[in-house]
């Protein structure tokens, strides 16, 4: 066994105990994985693994092993490498760590999806027979009742794609939750809550308007369940991995 | 004579005079000026200002703005001594400007080292001034005087190392001949201490380990070498009372933060309210707001003094609003627990023993698991400062109300320089220093407020809820307006007596310091900083 296989396996293992020794929440994973996503994604890639030698997901680091060197290499970057620093508040450095734990777990769910998937087919199942385009919208194209999918691919890996598709309300695919509003005149608004203070709330609606509505004017507010249908037996192992291809392949305007 | 014209004669009167200690022990007689962190000694944030009134305030208006060439936290209170407004651009920048247009005069800029580290933001929180001089704490652990007409340096002297984890981020204060500054660090293993300095060269007069070595009363209550590594950082400005010759500073939380096992005792003098001897630094008293602390309840607020009706009877007391989420009234001469009364849903303690000791709950520790405890690592207040008015007797409190966290254990090891911390809090609802982004909280994870409680019960008057939090300071005076912010992004002047908001402006930033108020000329400001921007309002 060479040394490095033996550091590897070491590396692992400590991680493994260390990992035992602790439960994280989802909500710790989910904000992880939002700290992830706005401040690591651009270089080590959706799945961890863009950078040559490290793969987050499987807890493999070029220099460090435990929580804390992980730490402190996301706070104070990494000197003479394109790794900066990222003043993070503790908390939030340790939620990171949270996502980064548990990256694999997500990856090593069990799938119902066929083990590979065909783009083509899958643009061609979006846009007719599983009728997402009804909904979601790619690159100016399709409804706007679910979350725009443009950049899909850019933010969430394969597992989480198809999470999204059989559990809604994981709502992997946007960090806006859905809203329902009921204004005093009547007028009930769903859609997808952008911000809110003591003052207003805004929202983007189910047909794709940015509404800015006042508290004064409304009877009722508040988040509610995910209203897009779970996919779990209405599609076949080979649709959803094909969805899941092309919804990959997704990452903006390029 | 009228008051204003009173106040124009004091303003030209006192005008480029040096800013003698009498000045400064006499700070609330010349309410134009802002010459401490806390507008005077007693750290009531409180002004006899009285040229904005509940009915005029509607009309406030901006005056001038000043734009920080830095992207960090603006946290620092600005001081005013004569006509020139002076404040911290984040990190290390000195500012001097016109009070009353913003126009700047001069800027001393310092780098710190690239030793530098800091937890929670490369952040300042103000200045001291005494006769000529500017004094500054680096987040390079250093002290700083700077000359306040060329903006020149005049000393710079080490306080601590910052390679350990050490940094200096409060605004010193001044007593007598000495500047006195405390260190911050506490996520990093330090020892703290309070050191007082002589304004005239920099040369350290006295120290008071906030975490005592052997031989030192308080050590017992560490195990083995556990107090090295004890944290007991201090990061908020203290307050002084002339009468008593005491100093009072609240201490930050033992390390590690949230693993007390390597550390079994009550962690003197970790959040701690202190009292000291001003000319020696020697201990007259302390209170433990929470002894054996594993959540992080820093007592890093600003002691606020005040001589109140008690039970009957006047008494000088110290005022505190606890990151712990306990509102207590103590003895200001002897340290004597007087109340103390929860201002916020608090799951870590049932209640006190006759001599003022919390009762805390077993099952409120953190735990390898994760425990839910309220309120929340970010507490049910925090550094931001509170109100005191004489005039209402109320005692005002920017509250994170109902918010929790889940605290998770860990075992950690001591590195000089790293971070030693001992665990996390989980599942904290909000972000901890979130800057201008959007708020999508759910309701149940609690929300901001500013509440209005009788100074001598805590018994709840007023409650002003908001949907996101607030990080704002808050000011009251004489003509009983209360302004503060949100992170909403708002600047509220309220009726101090009934919490109704009279004005209300965005400033598009969060606002994260307190807000003072001064005069130029008979005309009365008030201004806060928002996001990377300093703001000043007044009424023609």
């Amino acid at each position: 066994m060479t040394m490095r296989r033996l550091t590897l396996i070491f590396a692992a293992s400590a991680l493994s105990a260390w990992a035992q020794t602790h439960s994280y929440s989802q909500e710790d994973i989910e904000e992880g994985r939002r700290r992830y996503q706005t401040n690591c994604i651009g270089c080590h890639g959706v799945d961890g693994a863009a950078i040559a030698g490290i793969d987050l997901g499987r807890g493999k680091f070029k220099r460090v092993t435990s929580d804390d060197e992980l730490a402190k290499v996301i706070v104070e970057g990494v000197p003479g490498t394109g790794m900066p620093g990222t003043p993070l508040f503790p908390s939030r450095v340790f939620m990171l760590i949270s996502y980064l734990r548990n990256m694999s777990d997500l990856t090593s769910r069990k799938s119902i999806a066929a083990a590979t998937g065909e783009p083509g087919r899958g643009k061609l199942l979006f846009e007719g027979k599983a009728g997402c385009a009804g909904c979601h919208r790619i690159l100016g194209q399709g409804g706007r009742k679910g979350p725009d999918l443009s950049e899909t691919g850019h933010f969430l890996r394969p597992a989480e794609i198809e999470m999204s598709m059989l559990e809604p309300d994981a709502a992997y695919a946007s960090d806006s939750p859905p809203y329902r509003a009921v204004l005093n005149g009547g007028e009930t608004v769903l859609g997808f809550l952008l911000n809110q203070n003591s003052d207003s709330i805004q929202l983007k609606d189910d047909r794709g308007n940015l509404r800015s509505l006042l508290r004064s004017d409304l009877k009722e507010a508040g988040q509610v369940k995910s209203w897009m249908p779970s996919y779990r037996g209405q599609l076949s192992a080979q649709e959803l991995a094909d969805i899941i291809a092309y919804l990959g392949n997704q990452k903006g305007a390029q | 004579m009228t008051s204003r014209l009173l106040l124009i004669i004091l303003t030209v009167g006192a005008a480029h005079a040096q800013v003698t200690w009498d000045r400064l022990r006499n700070a609330q007689s010349e309410p134009q000026n802002w010459l401490t962190y806390s507008g005077t000694n007693f750290g009531q944030r409180h002004s006899a200002l009285s040229e904005m009134t509940p009915s005029n305030v509607k009309d406030l208006r901006l005056k001038w703005v000043f734009q920080a060439a830095s992207f960090e936290k603006f946290e620092a209170t600005p001081l005013v001594a004569d006509g020139i407004l002076y404040t911290v651009q984040a990190p290390n920048d000195i500012i001097a400007m016109d009070a009353a247009t913003g126009r700047l005069f001069w800027t001393y800029t310092y780098t710190p080292s690239k030793e530098s580290r800091v937890c929670c933001g490369r952040v300042n929180r103000g200045l001291a001034i005494l006769g000529d001089t500017l004094f500054m704490g680096t987040i390079d652990g250093r002290l700083l005087a700077v000359d306040a007409k060329s903006g020149k340096p005049v000393w710079n002297i080490p306080v601590a190392r910052a390679e350990a984890g050490y940094s200096v981020t409060h605004a010193p204060l001044i007593v007598k001949d000495k500047v006195l500054v405390g260190v911050a660090g506490g996520e990093y293993g330090i020892r703290g201490f309070i050191a007082a300095f002589d304004a005239k060269t920099g040369k350290e007069v006295w120290r008071f380990n906030t975490i005592p070595g052997p031989g030192e009363p308080g050590n017992e209550t560490w195990v083995g070498d556990s107090w090295k590594t004890g944290g007991g950082s201090i990061w908020v400005t203290g307050s002084y009372d002339a009468e008593l010759n005491l100093t009072f500073w609240g201490v930050g939380n033992p390390g590690p933060d949230w693993n007390g096992d390597s550390r079994v005792g009550d962690n003197l003098y970790s959040d701690c309210a202190l009292a000291l001897d001003a000319d020696t630094g020697k201990l007259k008293w302390h209170y433990q707001f929470t002894p054996h602390d594993e959540l992080d309840y820093d007592s890093v607020q600003v002691p606020v003094l005040g001589d109140i009706q008690f039970q009957g009877r006047l008494r000088k007391v110290v005022m505190w609003a606890n990151r712990n989420g306990i509102y207590y009234v103590l003895d200001r001469a002897t340290g004597l627990f007087l109340t103390g009364k929860p201002f916020t849903k608090v799951t870590w303690m049932d209640g006190f023993d006759e001599r003022g000791r919390p009762r805390k709950l077993n099952s409120a520790g953190s735990s390898p698991e994760g425990t839910i405890v309220y309120p929340g690592v970010q507490g049910g207040t925090n550094w931001y400062s509170p109100s005191y008015s004489p005039r209402t007797g109320l005692f005002y409190i920017p509250v994170w109300d109902d918010t929790y966290s889940r605290f998770i254990k860990k075992k950690d090891t001591y590195t000089e320089g790293q971070r030693y911390l001992g665990g996390f809090p989980g599942s904290t609802s909000f972000s901890l220093n979130r800057g201008a982004q959007t708020n999508t909280r759910k309701p149940q994870d609690g929300h901001g407020a500013i509440l209005a409680v009788d100074a001598a019960t805590g018994e709840k008057k007023w409650k002003l809820d908001f949907v996101d939090v607030t990080d704002s300071g808050i000011l009251t005076t004489a003509t009983d307006l209360l302004f503060t912010g949100n992170r909403e992004e708002h600047f509220f002047a309220l009726n101090a007596r009934t919490g109704e908001v009279l004005w209300k402006t965005s400033l598009g930033g969060v606002l994260a310091n307190g807000p003072i108020t001064y005069a130029v000329n008979g005309n009365q400001y008030v201004a806060v900083a928002a996001g990377n921007a300093l703001y000043v309002f007044g009424l023609r």
